[in-house]
């Protein structure tokens, strides 16, 4: 199986250099303002699902932010803990996808969204059992067989818990790095949706990661409900959010981040200000370890 | 059981799910903080709802602007649960929109002043599926010469991108006074039924009127008709003289010989 990181073999993109430093989600509306102005963004993460046109206009777009930045995939159709079979016109497409961008690495969520046949576009949850843990590292193991590489898989946000679940969250999260080989995308955000949701401690919920297994951060805002959080993608990283990142960097300061924002899309400047304020984070961290 | 678990949760996302389908998820929920089980699941649904409408209404934007966005996403709120959910692309969601909007028409007296909204909802999906289609292929000219030395009969092959549409309704006027911010005179039907063709040339949509001959010959090429029994039919000399400027602007884009 082939390493993570990114491709040995010669790149039609000239080098592609490691993923480093706080990294932008790509979203339509901003790529003409990027592609015109060609910020200093280190790294976009690409919502592969939205670009899975084989023509027009997506991939011709697609491939000149390539020519200018090293790019991540992040997918929400592999359905890795879905009960249907395995949708292989899905991974098929998306391994031409990868063939034609070369991404640094491909993501996805530890939830399911197709079931019977059909495809919810959501990110659903699932109890999490020794039976869960055994079925869903399989099925990660057979996508990483096809795709011939290791996927990164994120902790997802979540409005429910299931009576069945014997394992916390992080316990099938650590069984599934062990079973199906892959790597953890932490998605801070969801950590404190979560733990606000379901009445848990995020701070031990942090402590309690396997540091070398993650690969990236998702930073991200929620939208506040009288009774829960909805992650919606929609609002500033929150500061509960921002301490907590604090927290992770005092024992993690290299891993990339990333600055989620879906909805009510602000203007460009706007995210990386958020990037920028995540950047700082980490270099305050850098120079308390130096000092 | 795992996956029982988890169908009975999807099952019940579902607006027309069982009493007992519904129930029978929520026991497998646990009780935790100020909302009960069936009320955590009502989030799920909210969020998927939410989120097909939200596609829908960047498929039909011109549908949202003469419905208004709060009419739209009331009358979707069922049908994007009652839509084709089978392709995990949410650009392939919502094209039996149109043929929906058909029935609503019929039977929604507040709809009833907009008979031509169906065929309008039709050419906002072609224009969509246009931008999102395959590329299609350099047309072989050499090929071409080659098979038609040899006399071999052929079929024309359009574009990906190409939708017919054919109204009784002066859509194209209508959907580009929207696209422009006006509002029409009068939406009355027009004397003849109006022929259009919807592709994509190069990286942009394009939405053109056809005769009915045109209209025909594309048709018949779409379906797969080889070039002799389409020549058979008089009617079509006109369109097969029209043959190099279907291939100059990418209406037709290859060949195969039979
Ligand atoms: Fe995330």
């Amino acid at each position: 199986m082939n390493s993570i990181t990114s491709p040995d073999h010669p790149s039609r993109y000239g080098t592609t250099s490691d993923i480093k430093g706080t990294g932008l989600g790509l979203r339509g509306v901003h790529i003409p303002e990027i592609l015109a102005q060609l910020p200093d963004i280190p790294w976009f993460e690409i919502l592969a699902d939205n670009h899975r046109a084989g023509g027009g206009f997506i991939p011709r777009q697609l491939e000149a932010i390539r020519q200018h930045y090293p790019i991540t995939f992040h997918c929400v159709g592999m359905s890795l803990a879905s009960p249907d079979v395995l949708d292989m016109t899905y991974l098929r497409d998306l391994k031409r996808q990868i063939r034609d961008f070369e991404p640094a690495w491909v993501s996805d969520h530890l939830s399911f969204s197709q079931l019977e046949g059909h495809h919810y576009h959501d990110l659903l949850p699932i109890p999490y059992t020794e039976e869960s843990l055994f079925y869903v590292s399989r099925r990660i193991r057979e996508v990483q067989d096809i795709l011939e590489q290791r996927i990164l898989v994120e902790n997802v946000s979540s409005y429910v818990e299931f009576n069945e679940s014997s394992l916390s969250e992080m316990e099938f999260i650590h069984g599934l790095l062990s079973e199906a080989d892959c790597e953890l995308l932490l998605d801070i955000n969801n950590v404190y949706v979560n733990c606000q949701n379901h009445d848990h401690d995020a701070a031990t919920y942090l402590e309690s990661i396997p540091l070398t297994r993650v690969r990236e951060i998702h930073l991200a805002g929620f939208e506040a409900f009288p009774d829960y959080l909805l992650d919606a993608h929609n609002n500033p990283v929150s500061s509960a959010v921002w301490d907590l990142f604090r927290q992770f960097v005092e024992r993690r300061d290299d891993i990339p981040v990333l600055i989620e924002w879906d909805n009510n899309i602000p203007e460009f400047s706007r995210l990386r200000e958020e990037a920028n304020k995540a950047d700082r984070i980490l270099a305050r961290q850098r120079r308390t370890q130096v000092a | 059981m795992f996956s029982t678990i988890q169908t009975l949760f999807a099952r019940s996302l579902h607006p027309t799910v069982s009493q007992e389908t519904l129930l029978r998820s929520t026991q497998t929920l646990r009780q935790q903080g100020g909302l009960s089980p069936e009320q955590r699941l009502m989030i799920y649904r909210n969020n998927v709802t939410t989120s097909l409408i939200f596609a829908l209404k960047d498929i039909y934007p011109v549908i949202v602007q003469i419905l208004g966005d709060n009419y739209f996403s009331l009358m979707t709120q069922d049908y994007v649960w009652s839509a084709d959910s089978s392709n995990p692309d949410l650009n392939h969601f919502g094209r039996d929109f149109p043929s929906y909007l058909e029935q609503q028409v019929q039977t929604t007296p507040a709809l009833e002043e907009l008979p031509y909204l169906p065929d309008l909802a039709s050419l906002e999906c072609a224009w969509h599926a246009a931008y999102y289609a395959d590329d299609d292929p350099v047309f072989d000219f050499d090929g071409l010469a080659q098979v038609a030395q040899q006399g071999q009969p052929i079929r024309l092959k359009v574009s990906h991108s190409l939708c017919l549409l054919a109204s009784d309704y002066p859509v194209l006027t209508l959907w580009k006074l929207h696209r422009y911010h006006q509002s029409p005179d009068s939406l009355n039907s027009v004397a003849q039924t109006e022929y259009y063709c919807l592709y994509r040339k190069h990286y942009s949509p394009m939405a053109i009127r056809l005769n009915q001959t045109d209209f025909q010959f594309l048709e018949a090429c779409q379906q797969g008709c080889n070039l002799d029994t389409i020549a058979s039919n008089e009617n079509m000399a006109g369109p097969l003289s029209k043959i190099p400027m279907f291939i100059r602007h990418g209406l037709i884009c290859s060949f195969e010989p039979e």
